[in-house]
């Protein structure tokens, strides 16, 4: 045996992958030489010396799901029934059908669509995109749709998408999905977004998601699965779903595109806690309030492209606010 | 239920059913993603996020497959992701371990330093299947599914990586713990059969 036959051997017996027949073999070289046996030696020794670090200790199992199951309750549904699996092809395919087909032409057709199944339905790894405050990421997803991330947002996906295409928001995201027959469902915290084919827009932070569709049609309902409301959203509309609630009715937006695409800012009667948020979210500046009872005034206005500064001056000229620079962010204090 | 009846269930939305499964895998999770990032608050968090993720992600999963190597390759991404997104590097097992070892800790110190400087310098796609085996302790089969790889290439990887420790493996100190540990140690083993 070369060099590179032994190594693998060595290293079979150690990791406790090698078979009878292979400890034979081992066996064999070993009683060859001293030399041999002292290189097994080196390796057995380095090997068996290396144990996994173990925590000194682990948060109990019940405590720990405590957390998961209650953000769980609001789990996401799953939408229409032939996302589940149980109308697939694949399953017909396997399930007992097959058996009905005869002789070499069944066989056949079993390594065929194994073949296929192998190939076309391959195990998905999860994969993970995030991004933090001042960020922006583009993604492109295995059917090839878009997803612009906005800053402090994460966004999961399957290798390789199925029988339906799921993905999973916490944040803000344009998505620019292509038509390819199956469905496309955004899952975020407390709702789902499920289109065909279309350009919309979810921002999903804090229990509420806002939809925002600009081209196509999206279905909106709740994740609660206890609440089947859903609402249609055509191109220009918009809709959210607040906790556990069905989804609003649609209202017209007026802007063509969506406004952090462009770095522009729209608030409506916005609470300056969520404005100060998302400029924190996009400049990664601090922004903070001297009393908190300014966090609840309101303001409603349109910032182009601007400076973190000129925001600040026009919020402040606007509610009779000041604000100043401490060396480690933003303070907003009343006149 | 056995996991494939479990999977099934998870799939129809049985919420009951999730944390059988999570009871499952809990503890090795836990402890595989404590090895790569340390920060035990960090491992909640990202243990968390990965069952809620697998949770709205259920469509994907499949009964017919083992979950395990799904499970372990979506923790894979997310720490991956998030050692990426904070520019942190792994944890070097030399800091995860305790700061008394015992009587025999300095050969031990040494070893795991030595481990680490060996695991920085190696492709990540190499250090991979080494933790796996050695640390989590799958076979390779495990491996092959869990990375989407053939089990040639998880024999050929685990091979380059041994080459990698032997050939910085001259120190005579370390020699010296070898054959004090090695010798009655290869006995042993084959009376032990320690084989499939």
């Amino acid at each position: 045996m070369n060099k590179k036959e032994i190594d693998i051997l060595i290293l079979r017996f150690v990791s406790g992958e090698a078979t009878k027949a292979e400890a034979k073999q081992l066996e064999l070289w070993l009683s060859e030489s001293d030399a041999n046996r002292a290189y097994f030696n080196k390796i057995k020794s380095v090997w068996s010396n290396i144990k996994a670090p173990e925590p000194d200790s682990i948060p109990d199992f019940e405590n720990f799901w405590f957390k998961v199951d209650a953000k769980l309750q609001n789990g996401t549904d799953t939408g229409s029934e032939d996302i589940l699996n149980k109308g697939s092809l694949f399953s017909r395919l396997f399930g007992k059908p097959v058996y009905a087909i005869s002789g070499a032409i069944g066989f056949a057709l079993i390594v065929l669509f194994t073949c296929i199944y192998l190939f076309v339905f391959d195990k998905p790894q999860i994969l993970y995109y995030s991004t933090g405050n001042g960020q922006k990421l583009e993604i492109t997803l295995p059917d090839g749709s878009k997803v612009q991330l906005n800053a402090d947002s994460k966004v999961s996906f399957p290798e390789r998408f199925r029988n339906s295409r799921d993905i999973s928001l916490d944040g803000e995201a344009y998505f620019s999905v292509t038509k390819n027959g199956s469905p496309f469902i955004v899952h975020t915290q407390n709702a789902s977004v499920q289109v065909k084919g279309t350009k919309f827009n979810v921002n999903a932070r804090n229990r509420k998601t806002h939809v925002m569709v600009t081209e196509g049609a999206v279905l909106l309902k709740s994740a609660n699965p206890s609440n089947n409301a859903s609402v249609l959203l055509h191109a220009g509309q918009a809709s959210m779903c607040l906790n556990e609630s069905a989804p609003v009715k649609p209202v017209q937006f007026k802007n063509k595109t969506i406004p952090w695409l462009n770095n522009i800012f729209v608030f409506e009667n916005t609470p300056l806690k969520e404005i100060s948020d998302e400029l924190i979210r996009h400049y990664n500046i601090n922004i903070k309030f001297a009393d908190p009872s300014l966090e609840t005034t309101t303001l409603t206005g349109e910032f182009g492209q601007q400076n973190l500064e000129e925001i600040l001056k026009t919020i402040c000229l606007s509610l009779n606010l000041k604000y100043k620079y401490n060396g480690t962010g933003y303070i907003i204090y009343s006149n | 239920m056995s996991e494939q009846e479990l999977i099934t269930a998870v799939k129809n939305s049985d919420a009951a059913a999730f944390k059988e499964l999570g009871k499952l895998y809990y503890r090795q999770l836990y402890g595989f993603i404590w090895r790569r990032i340390g920060d035990k608050d960090s491992v909640e968090d990202l243990l968390q996020d990965l069952f809620l993720n697998i949770w709205r992600l259920r469509n994907n999963l499949d009964e017919k497959r083992s979950v395990k190597p799904y499970l372990f390759a979506a923790a894979n991404n997310l720490i991956k992701n998030y050692l990426k997104s904070r520019s942190l590097k792994e944890k070097r097992i030399s800091e995860l371990l305790p700061d008394d070892l015992g009587t025999d800790s300095h050969g031990e110190k040494e070893l795991y330093n030595y481990l680490d400087d060996v695991l920085s310098g190696i492709p990540e796609n190499q250090k991979i299947v080494f933790l796996m085996n050695k640390f989590e302790g799958f076979k390779y089969s495990e491996i092959a599914e869990m990375l989407n790889i053939s089990e040639k290439t998880v024999e050929s990887r685990m091979s380059k990586i041994l080459k990698t420790l032997r050939d910085k493996f001259r120190s005579a100190k370390l020699l010296l713990i070898s054959l004090i540990v090695g010798i009655p140690g290869i006995w042993a083993i084959f009376k032990s059969g320690n084989y499939n």
